[in-house]
């Protein structure tokens, strides 16, 4: 299976910037702690 | 280079046969074709190249392959070792698969600028991308393309389900922490609740005391006015026996006019005496020291000596007028017009207001019918000491002025009865004169009920250190009272209604303090087990979490409901017309169009833009549309097998082709020009294509 490919197609159909920070985390099999921490940082920021 | 060896021992029954790659070379160039005749080894070398790279752990691999490795691997009737080193153009590289026995487990190894390291079948797909494929009915084999989104949407639907379960385990995890928020909040409760709690034991000590005093006092009260009455039953009694004894031995015969005549004067009377009774348990409060003795006075006008003269005491008028006198001067209430009128517009509203109490009506300020009478109630309260004082002033004054008037009708009929006593004449009906009897029957009776009556007060007295030795001396004490000034001029009932208010008021506050005690009782134990709690990293995000946990669910839902049921319709091509335009299915397209790159019709090579399985069209860069069902089957066998090597994966990709018979060299083609570009960026390690032909044919693809 090519997940990349598949993880670029999501890219393209979710708009939502913090979903597709999710999914870009998940698909690199990122560890639940280090997601969070990385939400957190990007919604302090404001940026989503 | 693709170095290689094997041994295949295969049962018979009547022989067993051993094979060697005798037909094929044993070193093969990293992209190459091979043609060969059947039985020449071709598919086996194929099937041990995938078996050895853990093609068997491949979830995506074609089935039909999978079951000729897994035959091959674990076939009782055939033994199988060998041995497969594959290493890149530039030598840094090198993967190395062998079964050293065939029972043994199959070992890769990779081994990168000298170092060797051991891949288990999970590292080994985590690092290279093993394809390995027949091209078969290949349009259809598009649709594996998009099985694969779903397949991927689906599964990071479970892991982002799996983030939300640990973002909720966080968010429950804080609040099972330390919360300083919350920790500031309850000392706060604490404190408030410890001042509230002392005002309310201030409130209800004063309250309780004056409670207390209040009975007292109105029990003293009704011992006083109880055993007064009694004495003046008992001194009434002793005047009619003494007439009585004085009489005793006559026969007493009187004309019956005249005996209608006395009882009606008698009752008459009666309740003139009650009148009169009245007056001096309600004027005590309003004289002053000086004016005392007109209580002494009053009580000794004898209204039963008009039996006796036929004319009341003109003392009683005279004492009407001096006490009238006295309560002018005393009393007057149009000093308090202002604060009565008001009190009357409470007591009017809260009448009033009573005949809606059971409609839906509310009032300006949100108020219900009933909430407004409450608070109309506890506002009047203020003026109801007032109230009273004026209202008994006026009881009381009206009653002098009855009492006067009363005066005028009695001597009248005192009068006719002294008229009747004259008048009697021989031969008029006589009857027995028995009516002092009958009163003093009606006073014992009275008598028995106010000694009973006695017994209430008495007893709540005594409760009190109060009793008839040490009653005036308590009296006074207790009207010497400030705060129980405003209740001197109240009755026994409205001192009761008095001591009713003061009781609902002492329990209302016990009820409070009881509540506000369990709630600071409450507050210090949660205070207690938050200080012995540890603080929660993510404490300070608590509200950002609860966010994240909403939009990660979102999210979820989109994967795996939202998503999984558009990517189904395109799998089972029933895409509702009006959902058509949905981007997400354009987005679909263009993927496929990404996968597959370039596709041959009709002698020419097109750069695919999208293509539509739901239509079944392929839709190139240029704006043209070719139907699926148009294209050779080589040409879609090419199509297919490039969307393979299509792909934007960091992993190295070994590409094994089988049975490409139905390709010609102009479909052939597309694909090692693809080999070629992933060779030199070094994502493709092996390219092989392999087809049957008449005569061994071994053509390296690694130049054009």
């Amino acid at each position: 299976m090519d997940e990349d490919s598949i993880t670029s197609f999501l890219d393209s159909v979710i708009k939502d910037e913090l979903e597709r920070k999710i999914i870009r985390m998940i698909s690199e099999g990122v560890s639940q702690d280090k997601i969070l921490d990385a939400l957190l940082e990007s919604m302090n920021e404001g940026g989503t | 280079m693709i170095d290689f060896d094997y041994n295949l021992e295969r049962d018979y029954g009547d022989e067993i046969k051993h094979f060697k790659p005798d037909k094929i070379p044993t070193t093969l160039p990293n992209l190459v074709y091979i043609e060969a005749p059947n039985s020449s080894g071709k598919s086996t070398l194929l099937n041990i190249l995938a078996l050895g790279f853990h093609g068997l752990k491949n979830d995506r691999m074609n089935i039909a392959l999978k079951n000729k490795m897994s035959d091959l691997a674990n076939s009782t009737h055939q033994k199988l070792t060998f041995k497969v080193n594959i290493t890149n153009a530039d030598g840094s590289l090198e993967l190395a698969s062998t079964k050293g026995t065939p029972e043994g487990d199959i070992m890769v190894r990779e081994t990168i600028g000298g170092k060797t390291t051991l891949l288990t079948p999970d590292a080994f797909h985590r690092k290279y991308n093993l394809i390995y494929d027949i091209p078969d009915n290949p349009t259809e084999r598009l649709n594996q393309l998009v099985n694969e989104i779903r397949d991927i949407q689906k599964m990071y639907g479970n892991r982002i389900g799996a983030f939300r379960n640990y973002l909720t385990s966080i968010t429950n995890g804080i609040q099972q922490s330390r919360n300083p928020k919350r920790l500031e909040e309850l000392k706060g409760l604490i404190e408030k609740g410890t001042t509230d709690l002392q005002k309310i034991n201030e409130a209800l000590e004063v309250d309780e005391t004056f409670l207390n005093t209040i009975e007292k006092f109105s029990y003293a009260k009704m011992l006083e006015k109880t055993s007064s009455d009694l004495v003046d039953i008992y001194d009434q009694i002793g005047k009619l026996e003494v007439k009585i004894q004085k009489d005793q031995g006559k026969i007493k015969r009187v004309n019956k006019r005249f005996q209608n005549q006395l009882v009606k004067t008698k009752s008459f009377l009666s309740e003139m005496k009650d009148c009169k009774q009245q007056i001096a348990s309600l004027i005590e409060p309003y004289l002053l020291k000086e004016d005392k003795h007109h209580i002494d006075l009053w009580s000794r006008i004898d209204l039963d000596a008009a039996l006796e003269d036929y004319v009341v005491p003109s003392s009683l008028d005279s004492e009407i007028l001096a006490l009238k006198r006295v309560l002018l001067g005393q009393y007057d209430p149009g000093q308090d017009v202002k604060d009565l009128t008001e009190a009357k517009v409470y007591s009017d509203l809260i009448e009033f207001l009573n005949n809606y109490r059971n409609s839906d009506v509310t009032l300006p300020g949100d108020k219900t019918i009933d909430e407004f009478i409450a608070q109309l109630e506890e506002s009047s309260k203020q003026y109801r000491d007032l109230k009273i004082k004026a209202e008994n002033h006026a009881k009381v004054n009206r009653l002098l002025d009855q009492l006067r008037d009363n005066i005028r009708e009695a001597n009248e009929m005192l009068s006719a009865l002294y008229k009747l006593k004259r008048e009697s004449s021989p031969g008029e009906e006589e009857v027995m004169d028995e009516e002092d009897e009958k009163e003093l029957e009606e006073l014992n009776r009275k008598r028995a009920i106010v000694e009973q009556s006695l017994d209430y007060p008495r007893q709540e007295c005594a409760k009190r250190g109060v009793y008839e030795k040490n009653l005036d001396e308590v009296l006074d004490d207790l009207e010497s009272i400030e705060a129980l000034a405003p209740y001197r001029v109240y009755d026994n009932t409205q001192l009761q209604g008095a001591i009713d208010d003061m009781r609902s008021r002492v329990f209302a506050l016990q009820r409070e303090k009881k509540n506000k005690t369990e709630a600071v009782r409450l507050y210090r134990n949660e205070l207690a087990r938050q200080e012995k709690l540890e603080p929660h990293k993510y404490q300070g995000h608590l509200q950002d979490l609860h966010m994240l946990v909403n939009r990660v669910m979102r999210l979820e839902q989109k994967l795996s409901v939202d998503f999984d049921n558009k990517i189904i319709s395109v799998i089972d091509k029933r895409v509702d017309k009006k959902a058509e335009n949905d981007e997400y299915y354009e987005e679909v397209a263009k993927y496929l169009g990404r996968r597959v790159g370039y596709v041959r019709h009709l002698d020419e090579s097109f750069k695919v833009s999208k293509i539509d399985l739901i239509r079944g069209n392929i839709i190139t860069t240029s704006g043209k549309t070719i139907r699926l069902t148009d294209m050779g089957t080589g040409q879609s066998q090419s199509a297919y097998l490039i969307s393979l090597l299509n792909t934007d994966d960091k992993r190295k990709i070994i590409a094994i082709f089988d049975e490409v018979a139905m390709m010609d060299k102009l479909s052939l083609e597309p694909i090692y020009n693809k080999f070629r570009e992933l060779y030199e960026q070094d994502r493709l390690l092996v390219g092989i294509v392999v087809q049957k032909g008449d005569s061994t044919n071994i053509v390296s693809k690694l130049e054009a």
